[in-house]
């Protein structure tokens, strides 16, 4: 999915180019979340153009008359040293910088000796371990391929514009813009951006066939994507956005928040079996990246405040059964559901007593100022 | 050309629709790979009968009707298709059809005994929603019977798994946050711990897992009640028994299957209510009974002799009458007119003696790309025209010939018709194809009848394919034109035809296609069967040029008993009459002229089912709790006369806007279309509406 986009534009970007891309295009071009130009070309009244700096040219040239270089002794060119520089960013710049710094964090490694096993680690340290379950198991998983594609019909509108916006959906729970709530936004928007640095690294490593792949009979309703099946990139995002939205808005740890039902969690458990009902994903798929994404958001939440990182526990792939039918056995494998999946992320509710995490002052202001736009009741 | 057919004998245990689907569209193989059998074993059967056995009688067995005995009981479809896992694998005749005290002693604590007892019969039926239950969030319903869930050990079940009111609290507060009734109830949990949605089973139902479930609406309508803005001691009162269908595949296209499982889910509903009614009332007592049943054919004798329609007239009276003669109690059964008004499948024809029928044979046309097969009944009665006696000989079968011409032009020139028997439709040449079976039968009224059944005109069968291997039928227009012996009279009804699963679009419904039905108005819009405001009637018939094929007679051939309240539907906003709500049967043996047409009132009456020309449906529950969708069709109609029977019998609301008719002053409409009244929306129902939309 798209994170920036610009001249320079997004995933497939530049002047034609992003899901809303274009010359000024991408999530953070005109149209997008924070509502501007990341790197900016308008000038104070009017935009950037030719003609423009033709203008600039010749008046300059009119009216500095001669200047041998020196400094301008009325000027003060010291920039502050302490967190107030960053509110002299713009936001999309502010938003720029945070992703930078949560990506430089974060990466993506194979286990030394299983290929099929992949590590999220932030400054080196393991956050949270996936491993593709095989071939046979994705097979078993064919049945609820056909089991959800009954659902088409009611589903179609929400699939198709999920392909490339699931915000507008959270922001059907609670206000969400680019004013009482723009560091809400970017910290969502951030959210977003390093669960596609996480899918994108772990789709890579894990790679793993489509269910079109499998059976002629799948034909999904929109254009299955050309990488890895495994994990489910609408999960992790989704869970990572609905994970930092459940600490901000509501003040509940995912693993709460996935008990309680909360509505940012329910939404991103639809939009993760949206895709199994489209026909691109089998519900694993969407287990792993619910797994990851809820890492993903609460490593952001942690990272803010300086808490500890937990005692990691890989996510535990359900046993496939098998039947008896006829003369015949199949595997059958279980279905994505939150029940199910509240166990998985226990260990989110809790801190390593050895996990200290180093924390990043830029993320942690952009996060104060989020939850200042959810103020509670009696304050806090 | 002529060709000789031997007729073969249709094997007893089976209906036709049975028979069609298991040997010629090749089920029997799949029966054993995919789906349990609920079988109907003798003693099933007996045990079933020996409450009726004083009561009605179904179709019989022709070895016990030839000796002289009549065997009443449910209807002998034989194999009923169920998900592997649903039937008793070993049902025992003393423990079928016992009602457990456990399921009594749930409810006899808070049942008061003035309550009032709604049964709804549907597929997808919601037990989580809040509308069905009470201010303390316990559930007001009874008992819910899954019939094809997966079977948990309930000997007295021959399928699925039943749940007690204990049953379903237990799962609403598991389900339910922090285990407490009131908390956010979990309902994908829920609806899967309950088995009201098994996904992992093949062919599981999963009617809940979308967005709209039609049991949910009707019983919505039938019996919703808000826990919050209704009285505590009215949500104690009214009650539901409950019974789930399986999946629209288990139903077979025709319905077939879906009446063996109607009339389990009548006797088990009557079974409960019975029980109850005893133990709180003493043995003559009997709850208040109002059994909802928003289903229909449209194919069948229409003359109260369907085996269903014998148990429901016989359930009824046992209940009603509980060993002393004048008792009486409220109880009744409300079934939808039917929506297939305009769906051309009805026609009736008059055959002179030894003359051939009219000169244009009826022509049924039969979908390409059809999955699912197609169906015509072929009713026979004497003629009572003219100046035939009272009591017209009926036809017996070697009296008819059929012509058949099928789309390639092949012709079946077919007499010395058996009841019991039927013979095969093949492609031209010697060991052709089978495309269509023509049975003949009689039913328990010596009325001879007949089931043309085509096959499917697509199959996806390939080499390798656990699919039925048969060759498609061709599509098209199956010319069928009559002869008879005797001056007879000759109803024919395209049967209900609906896709396997819910959201597949591959079973096209075929109709009678012929040059003299006119389907619109002058004024270019659809044209019903009767005028609104009413004057006179639109249909084609019995006149000059005009074609036998027509909407009059179109009611839902389940309907036709004593007993059932029929209910049709009528648009809101200014009272017309739905176009798609079926009509009743009218006399169309004599010209107008001559008094035809003569208006019936098989139809009881009808309620809303439509708000207006741009307000679709009538609202009422989704399948998620707190969702709301637009239904429409007399299910809601039968649905909506079901609340309104229960207040009354409550006691709730009788005297409230449901009882009175709207004003729709100059607008009268035909009662073979509303019956004797529309009737407004029932107590408690939508009351923040006007009265009149616009």
């Amino acid at each position: 999915m798209l994170t920036f986009g610009g001249t320079s534009g997004g995933t497939s970007g530049g002047t034609s180019g992003g899901t809303s891309g274009g010359t000024s295009g991408g999530t953070s071009g005109d149209v997008g979340t924070l509502g501007g130009e990341v790197f900016l070309t308008r000038h104070a009244g009017s935009p950037g153009s030719p003609l423009l700096s033709h203008a600039l040219m010749v008046s300059q040239d009119a009216t500095v008359s001669h200047w041998n270089g020196d400094a301008d002794p009325l000027l003060n060119p010291v920039l502050p040293t302490d967190d107030t520089y960053l509110r002299s960013l713009r936001l999309p710049s502010q938003a720029l910088l945070l992703d930078c710094r949560l990506r430089s964090r974060v990466s993506v490694t194979l286990a030394k000796h299983n290929s099929a096993v992949a590590k999220l680690r932030i400054d080196g340290k393991k956050w949270a371990t996936v491993e593709n379950p095989g071939d046979e198991y994705f097979r078993s998983q064919l049945y609820w391929m056909r089991a959800y594609a009954d659902l088409r019909a009611d589903r179609l509108a929400e699939i198709f514009l999920q392909t490339g916006d699931i915000l507008s959906f959270f922001g059907a729970h609670a206000y969400l813009d680019n004013g009482r709530r723009r560091y809400t936004l970017m910290i969502m928007d951030a959210a977003r951006s390093l669960a596609i640095h996480v899918e994108t690294q772990m789709k890579y490593l894990l790679r793993q066939s489509r269910p079109i792949d499998y059976a002629t009979e799948v034909q999904p309703v929109i254009q299955t994507p050309d990488h890895s099946s495994y994990p489910s990139g609408h999960a992790v995002e989704a869970f990572a956005i609905a994970t930092v939205l459940c600490r901000l808005a509501l003040r509940t740890d995912p693993v709460e928040a996935v008990h309680k039902r909360q509505q940012p969690m329910v939404l991103a458990h639809r939009i993760a079996a949206n895709r199994t009902v489209a026909g691109v994903h089998f519900p694993v798929d969407s287990l792993a990246g619910a797994y990851l994404g809820c890492v993903v958001g609460e490593a952001i939440h942690r990272l803010a405040k300086g808490h500890k990182r937990p005692d990691s526990t890989p996510l535990a792939i359900p046993s496939m059964t098998q039947h008896a039918a006829g003369d015949a056995t199949t595997a059958t494998s279980e279905d994505f559901l939150l029940t199910c999946f509240e166990r998985q992320i226990e260990f989110l509710s809790a801190e390593s007593p050895h996990g200290k995490v180093k924390h990043d002052p830029v993320l942690a202001e952009l996060w104060k100022d989020a939850v200042a736009e959810w103020p509670q009741k009696g304050g806090a | 050309m002529a060709v000789k057919y031997d007729w073969k004998e249709t094997p007893k245990e089976y209906s036709p629709y049975t028979d069609f689907w298991l040997n010629v569209e090749g089920n029997e193989g799949r029966i054993k790979r995919e789906f349990g059998q609920a079988q109907w074993t003798p003693d099933v059967e007996k045990h079933y009968l020996r409450n009726y056995a004083d009561g009605a009688a179904y179709r019989a067995t022709r070895r016990e009707r030839s000796a002289g005995s009549v065997t009443a009981g449910i209807s002998p479809v034989g194999k009923i298709p169920l998900p592997i896992g649903s039937p008793n694998p070993c049902p025992r005749p003393g423990e079928l059809g016992r009602i457990p005290p456990e399921l009594i002693n749930a409810v006899c604590d808070d049942l008061p005994e003035d309550a009032v007892l709604i049964g709804v019969a549907d597929t997808g039926i919601a037990l989580g929603h809040r509308m069905f239950r009470r201010k303390d969030g316990k559930t007001r319903v009874i008992s819910a019977w899954q019939q094809s869930a997966q079977w948990q050990g309930q000997d007295y079940l021959p399928f699925g798994q039943e749940l007690n009111a204990a049953d379903i609290n237990t799962l609403l507060r598991y389900s339910s946050q922090n285990r407490d009734l009131l908390g956010k109830l979990d309902e994908e949990k829920f609806n899967r711990a309950a088995r009201l949605v098994e996904a992992n089973i093949r062919h599981g139902q999963r009617d809940l897992d979308h967005l709209a479930a039609h049991g949910t609406h009707v019983m919505s309508l039938a019996a919703g009640l808000d826990p919050e803005m209704a009285d505590a001691a009215l949500l104690k009162r009214c009650r539901m028994i409950v019974v789930n269908f399986p999946c629209q595949f288990s139903h077979g296209s025709a319905g077939n299957f879906l009446e063996a499982f109607a009339a389990h889910a009548m006797e088990r509903m009557f079974r409960i209510a019975e029980a109850l009614s005893e133990r709180m009332l003493g043995s003559q007592g009997r709850f208040p009974l109002v059994l909802n049943f928003s289903y229909g054919k449209t194919a069948g004798p229409r003359d109260s002799s369907a085996p269903l329609e014998q148990l429901i007239e016989a359930l009824i009276n046992k209940y009603r009458h509980p060993g002393q003669a004048d008792a009486q109690v409220a109880v009744g059964v409300h079934m939808p007119a039917g929506n297939n008004n305009l769906d051309r499948g009805i026609a009736q024809i008059w055959l002179a003696r030894n003359t051939p029928g009219p000169e244009r044979a009826l022509n049924w046309r039969i979908s390409p790309s059809d999955e699912t097969a197609n169906f015509l009944e072929i009713w026979t009665n004497g003629d009572v025209s003219g100046s035939q006696a009272s009591q017209p000989e009926l036809p017996t079968p070697e009296d008819f010939t059929f012509l058949i011409t099928i789309p390639d032009g092949q012709q079946h020139l077919i007499t010395g018709a058996e009841a019991g028997k039927n013979i095969d439709i093949c492609a031209e040449g010697e060991g052709g194809a089978i495309q269509a079976r023509l049975y003949c039968e009689k039913n328990i009224n010596d009325r001879v009848y007949f089931v043309l059944a085509v096959l499917p005109t697509q199959n996806h069968y390939r080499p390798g394919m656990d699919l039925p291997g048969f060759i498609p039928a061709p599509a098209g227009l199956w010319s069928i034109q009559l002869s008879c012996t005797k001056s007879a009279v000759v109803d024919f009804s395209v049967q209900s035809d609906q896709s396997r699963s819910f959201a597949s679009r591959t079973g096209l419904r075929s109709y009678l296609d012929d040059s003299a039905y006119r389907r619109h108005l002058e004024n270019g819009r659809l044209r019903d069967s009767y005028d609104y405001p009413y004057k006179n009637d639109n249909d084609s018939w019995l006149e000059a040029g005009q074609g036998p094929v027509v909407r009059i007679g179109s009611q839902n051939a389940l309907s036709t008993a004593q007993n059932c309240a029929v209910l049709g539907g009528y648009r809101r906003s200014d009272g017309q009459p739905a176009l798609y709500s079926a009509t009743a049967p009218v006399d169309l043996t004599k010209p107008r002229a001559a008094g035809g047409g003569s208006l019936a009132t098989q139809i009881d009456a009808a309620y809303p089912t439509d708000d207006g020309a741009a307000h679709f449906g009538v609202l009422g529950a989704g399948s998620r709790d707190g969702s709301t969708v637009a239904f429409r069709g007399t299910s809601m109609a039968a649905a909506l006369a079901t609340r309104e029977v229960a207040m009354a019998a409550l006691d709730a609301g009788a005297a409230e806007c449901g009882s009175a008719e709207p004003d729709y002053p100059g607008a009268a409409a035909a009662p073979a279309k509303v019956g004797k009244v529309r009737r407004r929306y029932p107590a408690g129902y939508r009351q923040d509406l006007p009265e009149r939309m616009g």
